[in-house]
């Protein structure tokens, strides 16, 4: 059940009048962990165990964790709980890559002892949610959460379930136990939030999709930079588009069911730096990453060679993290070796906002790095990525090639100023407060761009949903 | 303090009211592109209403792209017959597209003294496609359903998935000119252009149009060995058009079309029922070359029902255009020539006078 579909539109306003009626308690409690589990069974019913197991295995470790006193015990009860995420994760995600690499390194074929093996959707995200908890929990950051089906709910809540954001486990208690019911203010944004994923998914993401899919599945089509340079210009705007809508229409939802989500996307493609892009793309892994790997690993304490070591490895990982492909690796070290480069160069230059005769350059070459380590994101294999960089920086100029039309450079022209204005002013959050039909004015805009612009022949699914 | 629900809703009218202004007022079909299928059936209605029409003696023939009749021939044999001839033809339109076409060019079902529907056969026989679910047909209506058609039009299709897409497409037209306004938002000014021109000159490109007198003289079918001679120099589209026309296996015939042609005929004849509007059925010339294999006829086809039911309803011979089934007469594996519709105009118009007696 796609969040782009009207079948998930009608099971989110029955849950939630439903969610309404019912008296305060448990009973919302369980409607919404039930939904849930509808919700990710109507994906695959088989992986419902495997979630269930994975909760269960959490929640007595996160108790073991806090009861037991001796720490050597508590730190198996740690090592349990991650060894076992990590290992779902490595089996369903990874096996097969380590594998064939594995059979290739020996001079077998590179099948010899691969698996057809069906990757559990959301699976990165909500492994990543269970460990921080326990991580949390040993720390003496998180208390335990004693009620099963409290435990079960932060791991399965559909709003975040198979694509993040990645939520803490301190933010959703901290909601879920002083529940209160949502503002005028919070109906308005929420309603907002899911309009603005909605239109970003369907009327943007999808139509560069169309291009960017064209492009990278027919390379040899469509030789010379023009042709290159819109290729990956689509992907840089699909990508974006498509995750940020998914977590806007999951941040809106959340909103309307009483939950606060963390903002998972600050304007990305505003940054000036690849450290501030980090920043601002995918917050709640960048979040995640730097407190569970990268700060373990020792962060900026060790000195400077460390620091460049650690962010390579967690930028590796995290590279690792989103697919068992080396292209994912290299997309991550090439993210890693930048976030080096601009530590070594001095770490103040790459943070603080540079003036505004020099923020334009700054932004436009971030965002021209970023979008060459898209190549290795978006392609399919290694040779690919090479064969795309090297139209885009040796290949010929025909304007004729360029692939994305004039009136969708229009609407990314528009949607850029909107940005603009976010970030200048937050008009976004503050929007509800203002005089009504401002608000109606915007909403009425993004309906028309839905149904007008929207791609509506076919559901297409979220890229995030094949991590 | 201001209210979540008041505003919500507030926004929904505003957008339902602007929605229903651009897309039910016929401000968007009016730029709409003229050669789309919603901008051509538009183009044929806008035709038809600004056709001259001088008296009562009204003839109106709709059908598809083989409709044969040929108005502006057919208005050169008036001071014959009487009759002015205009037609409501569309390439490509069904059965359930002509009709909602006669509902809006004939609301009061009083304009016409009679209407030509031109058919393939009589014998609703089956072919590949089940005409239920041909998508195409929602575009071509886009502009002329209306929120009373959502559950007649949309419970039309057998497949579930276009029962959907029909029934959300009459709700928000929008998502059926999706592909209209990508166009639109890439060339405006050109559309404008190719718009407004259109309208002011697209009645006279269609009334004097002339087909190609090009024709197949030269095919010859060896149906023993099921072989075809082409004449020389024929596109190899064509050849291949034609083999699947005269040679191919033809489909078993399971009844499905006479449950459509019993419907959509049906809903047309309803419509006459109480009118003076004769409904003339015609058989058009089948092709070039006729197979032997063809079913046999079936006198309980929806044709023959309707013509039992209804007193205006008015079967022409089935072989009254048999003569014309010669490869002199087509250009491909359906169409005919220029001579050849031109000598079925003469054919028709002569007997829909024959039929409908003196003009008044």
């Amino acid at each position: 059940m796609l969040f782009n579909t009207i079948q998930f539109f009608a099971f989110f306003v029955a849950v939630t009048a439903l969610f309404y009626q019912l008296p305060r308690g448990a009973a919302r409690k369980y409607l919404l962990l039930i939904a849930s589990y509808v919700f990710y069974g109507t994906w695959n019913w088989k992986f419902l165990p495997l979630l269930g197991i994975i909760t269960l295995l959490d929640y007595f470790c996160a108790l073991g964790v806090e009861r037991l006193t001796e720490p050597r015990k508590r730190k198996a009860f740690l090592i349990l709980s991650v060894g076992a995420n990590l290992g779902f994760l490595g089996i369903f995600k990874y096996y097969n890559f380590a594998a064939s690499n594995l059979a290739h390194g020996l001079g077998l074929p590179d099948d010899s002892w691969t698996a057809a093996i069906v990757l559990p959707i959301g699976i990165s995200f909500h492994t990543f949610q269970s460990i921080s908890y326990v991580v949390d929990v040993y720390r003496g950051e998180q208390k335990a959460v004693r009620n099963l089906g409290d435990y079960a709910l932060f791991i399965a809540f559909f709003p975040q379930l198979v694509a993040g954001p990645i939520v803490r486990a301190a933010e959703f208690f901290e909601d879920y136990y002083t529940w209160r019911k949502p503002d005028v203010d919070e109906v308005l944004r929420g309603v907002l939030w899911m309009l603005m994923g909605l239109t970003k998914k369907m009327a943007l993401a999808d139509q560069f999709s169309q291009i960017a899919d064209e492009y990278f599945g027919h390379l040899s089509a469509h030789p010379g930079a023009a042709a290159a340079w819109s290729g990956i210009f689509s992907f840089a705007m699909q990508i974006f588009f498509d995750f940020s809508g998914y977590t806007d229409m999951a941040i809106g939802m959340a909103l309307l069911l009483g939950f606060h989500f963390p903002v998972n996307f600050l304007r990305p493609y505003l940054a000036f730096s690849i450290t501030d892009f980090w920043h601002r793309w995918h917050v709640s892994l960048s979040r995640w990453l730097r407190d569970y790997l990268y700060i373990p690993l020792g962060g900026n304490r060790g000195g400077s060679w460390k620091t460049y070591r650690n962010l390579m490895l967690t930028m590796l990982l995290g590279g690792l993290w989103h697919g068992a492909s080396w292209n994912f690796i290299i997309w991550g070290g090439y993210h890693g070796a930048w976030l080096s480069v601009e530590r070594m160069l001095g770490r103040k230059k790459f943070m603080q906002t540079p003036g505004a005769l020099l923020y334009p350059f700054r932004a436009l070459l971030t965002f021209v790095l970023v979008c060459i380590g898209w190549v290795f994101f978006r392609a399919a294999t290694f040779t690919d990525s090479i064969y795309v960089l090297r139209n885009m920086f040796t290949g010929s100029w025909d304007s004729a090639s360029i692939l994305v039309p004039v009136w969708l450079f229009c609407f990314v022209a528009i949607a850029f100023g909107i940005a603009l204005a976010e970030e200048k002013w937050e008009w976004i959050e503050r929007l509800p407060r203002g005089p009504a039909w401002a608000y109606a004015i915007l909403l009425v805009a993004l309906l028309f761009s839905v149904e007008l612009l929207g791609v509506t022949e076919k559901a297409v699914p979220f890229v995030y949903f094949q991590f | 303090m201001k209210r979540a629900y008041p505003v919500l809703l507030g926004t929904l009218v505003v957008f339902l009211g602007l929605h229903a202004l651009v897309f039910h007022s016929g401000l968007y079909a009016y730029w709409v592109n003229p050669s789309s299928s919603t901008g051509y059936l538009e183009t044929i209605l806008y035709h038809e209403s600004i056709r001259p029409k001088n008296g009562p003696n009204q003839v109106v023939g709709v059908g598809d792209s083989r409709m044969a009749l040929m108005p502006k021939h057919a208005n050169a044999m008036t001071p014959e017959t009487g009759y002015s001839f205009g037609t409501l033809g569309v390439a490509g339109a069904t059965p359930r597209v002509w009709y909602y076409i006669l509902r809006d060019a004939d609301p009061k079902a009083d304009r016409y003294r009679a209407i030509v529907i031109c058919l393939d056969n009589y014998n609703d026989e089956d072919a590949l496609e089940d005409l239920a679910d041909r998508e195409t047909d929602l575009s071509y209506l886009l502009n002329r359903l209306r929120l009373s058609d959502l559950n007649e039009f949309a419970l039309s299709y057998h497949d579930r998935q276009r029962q959907w897409h029909a029934a959300s497409t009459i709700l928000f037209r929008g998502l059926g000119y999706k592909r209209d306004v990508e166009d639109l938002l890439h060339g405006p000014i050109e559309r404008a252009r190719t718009v407004r021109q259109s309208w002011r000159d697209s009645y006279t490109w269609f009334y004097d149009f002339q087909d190609t007198a090009k024709n197949l003289v030269g095919l010859e079918v060896d149906w023993e060995h099921r072989k075809v001679k082409f004449p020389e120099g024929l596109d190899h589209g064509l050849e291949e058009g034609i083999l699947r026309r005269m040679v191919e296996p033809i489909p078993p015939q399971i009844g499905r079309h006479t449950h459509y042609m019993q419907l959509w005929l049906g809903k047309i004849a309803q419509h006459y029922a109480r009118s003076q509007t004769k409904l003339i059925f015609l058989r058009l010339p089948r092709a070039a070359w006729i197979r032997p294999d063809l079913p046999p006829t079936n006198p309980n086809s929806s044709v023959h029902q309707l013509e039992k039911q209804y007193p205006n309803v008015v079967l022409l011979p089935e072989h009254l255009f048999d003569q014309l089934e010669t490869p002199e007469f087509f250009k491909d594996e359906y169409h005919m020539t220029q001579p050849g519709l031109d000598r079925f105009t003469e054919i028709l118009a002569r007997k829909v006078r024959e039929i409908l007696g003196p003009a008044h």
